[in-house]
């Protein structure tokens, strides 16, 4: 997958398989508490898809929004997620899978604070805190899977992507 | 350089490791021992209203339920600790009309589940059957 401007209709399919990926993942492991390959695979995307993942991640949004109701936690995968792709997109030139797994971690350990924002402007500063105080366990979880699932996957999934072709070299 | 980068980051992960675990340590309410009066209601979808006044040594408000005599809670394990599925009978499902069980504590909507929600001596509790 190339870097240039102009949308192709390989594109286009990639996207639509990328988008596809992360739901179905996600609603896989919906029964794993605090466990999620969404951040994997938004990061995975990103470094092949480039500045073209801003397609992906506006059209999972909706679908989550479409699925499960445009709630407030949903206000949170807003700026969430572009967040976590335009982090990726920032070191997208190295090739570390440690380097990967600990930006993946140190996402899922801040995801509680990130989530917390909206609760400021709906209960003031006592409100965002107590939430994102009441979900640090499970943001200690999070963290830690996503470290373990980077580190575990990072490699096989970067080299079959390499291998067909899809990754961008430059 | 890259061997420095990697020990940045993993100096960032501890620290942002050591910040949650000092903030929930210091902040997270502890629970309490020994017995308390609390009140539980239950508010339906019809917003009817059922109140019970319970007596029991219960740190968490799930284990308080058992002590609400009437009172029948059916959970499942979810994302964020157990969730209730359905409070006497009545089941809140979101896929169908996004409704859920709330708790509100002291009048103040709660922040944790059933299983992490500390219970303190005079507390009243509802259960709000909800659509978010």
């Amino acid at each position: 997958m190339t870097e240039t401007k102009k949308l192709t209709t390989r594109d286009i399919a990639f996207i639509g398989m990328a988008i596809a990926v992360i739901e179905v993942c996600k609603i896989a492991l919906q029964g794993v508490p605090n466990v999620e390959t969404t951040t994997f695979w938004i990061m995975m995307f990103t470094l092949i898809l480039g500045r073209k993942m801003l397609f992906v991640i506006p059209a999972f949004i909706l679908i989550e929004g479409c699925i499960y109701g445009f709630g407030i936690w949903w206000v949170m995968y807003i700026y969430a997620w572009p967040l976590l792709a335009f982090i990726t997109w920032l070191i997208r030139s190295q090739d570390s899978v440690i380097l990967y797994s600990i930006v993946s971690g140190i996402f899922g350990l801040c995801f509680g604070a990130l989530c917390s924002i909206p609760y400021f402007f709906i209960g003031g500063f006592a409100m965002m805190f107590n939430w994102w105080i009441a979900g640090i366990p499970f943001d200690l979880i999070h963290g830690g899977a996503n470290f373990v699932i980077m580190l575990l996957l990072y490699r096989p999934v970067r080299n079959a992507m390499e291998k067909a072709g899809q990754m961008n070299k430059t | 350089m890259k061997n420095k980068k990697i020990f940045l980051s993993l100096i960032a992960v501890v620290a942002v490791v050591s910040v949650l675990i000092f903030a929930y340590k210091t902040y997270a309410p502890a629970a309490a021992q020994g017995s308390k009066n609390i009140t539980i209601e239950v508010i339906n979808s019809a917003q009817e209203s059922t109140v019970y006044n319970v007596s029991t040594e219960a740190e968490y408000l799930e284990e308080a339920f058992a002590d609400a005599e009437g009172l029948v809670v059916e959970s499942v394990e979810g994302q964020y600790g157990i969730m209730m599925k359905a409070v006497n009978g009545e089941e809140a499902v979101w896929e169908v009309n996004n409704a859920y069980w709330s708790i509100t504590v002291n009048g103040e909507y709660g922040m944790y589940g059933a299983s992490e929600q500390v219970v303190n001596d005079g507390d009243v509790f509802q259960l709000v059957y909800t659509i978010g």
